[in-house]
């Protein structure tokens, strides 16, 4: 059966925009670095799809996306935030936050986020992938280049690991 | 008793072959433990389902197609615009005709007339002789 697959990277887009949001920000745990992977993956989905090979699409982009998302924990890793020397003079101490930085810590300090975010990065993309964009097993296992049996054992003990912060 | 632990969350999920999954049925009907595993795993499947599903941001969403007109030389215009001109220089060229046998100094600025001379040693660089124009019959003649 062919496979129907989008044309255009604005398809993508369209279709699969929200996912990839989703799971960007459940892994990422904010909204701009969120933001900035849609960005990127939609970059990279322009790009490779003229060379894409009927198969598996959501495989190749999710593979697409979880590069994208690695290169970047890499990037931040190489490029750590150094914090600027405290300046009385010049920086307010306890500066109050903006509406929108109050709304992302609010919807940051929600529970399952916080719990979320203390996982083990390949647990926290199993169940992400499982429980919040919804992939089959076999699906993550193309996306993560893994095993199933690997996927089986990564969601079991993200689900475990989760539970027992929850409580 | 082996605990099919790692089984657990996959029949959950329905990603269990048949006889995983009855494997799985035949424990649970007998250890509690694993139950209470099971139940575990179900609130813990249940609270990261009951994340909010976030919106896309306006700005990452792709606008409507624009029609893109290429920057690019219109040679049809052009074309068009060079057979006119050349239309009208036909025009002025027949009005103001020379008599014939008339001789008209030519400047040739297409190429050096040394270099044509070296071709043609004949060629007279300084005048170009027009040969005469036909005559055409009066009409109604």
């Amino acid at each position: 059966m062919a496979e129907n697959i989008p044309l255009t990277w604005e398809e993508v887009a369209r279709n699969h925009g929200r996912k990839i949001y989703n799971y960007a920000y459940r892994l990422a745990g904010n909204p701009h670095d969120a933001a900035d992977l849609v960005q990127e993956v939609l970059l990279r989905v322009r790009r490779a799809l003229p060379e894409y090979q009927p198969g598996s699409f959501d495989g190749w982009l999710w593979r697409i996306t979880r590069n994208a998302f690695l290169d970047e924990m890499r990037r931040q890793a190489r490029r750590p935030t150094v914090a600027l020397p405290d300046d009385p003079d010049r920086f307010d101490l306890n500066p109050s936050p903006s509406a929108d930085e109050a709304l992302d810590s609010f919807r940051i300090g929600d529970d399952v986020q916080k719990a979320l975010l203390s996982l083990p990065l390949e647990f926290r993309e199993a169940v992400v992938m499982c429980d919040v964009i919804g992939l089959s097993y076999d699906e993550i296992a193309l996306a993560a280049e893994v095993p199933v049996g690997t996927v089986r054992s990564r969601i079991h003990r993200g689900r475990k690991l989760l539970r027992e912060k929850l409580v | 008793m082996s605990h099919p632990a790692e089984l657990l969350s996959a029949y959950l999920d329905g990603e269990v072959t048949p006889d995983e999954r009855r494997r799985v049925v035949e424990h649970l009907a007998r250890c509690g433990t694993c139950y209470v595993d099971l139940e575990s795993l179900q609130a813990a499947r249940a609270a990261l389902r009951s994340l909010p599903i976030l919106d896309l941001p306006v700005d990452l969403m792709p606008r409507e197609r624009h029609r893109v007109v290429p920057l690019r030389r219109r040679p049809a215009v052009w074309v068009g615009a060079a057979a006119a001109a050349a239309a009208a220089f036909v025009a002025l060229a027949t009005t103001f005709a020379p008599a014939p046998g008339l001789n008209v100094t030519v400047n040739d600025l297409s190429r050096p007339a040394s270099a044509r001379a070296s071709i043609d040693p004949s060629f007279s660089s300084a005048k170009v002789v027009l040969p005469p124009l036909p005559t055409f019959p009066e009409a109604g003649q």
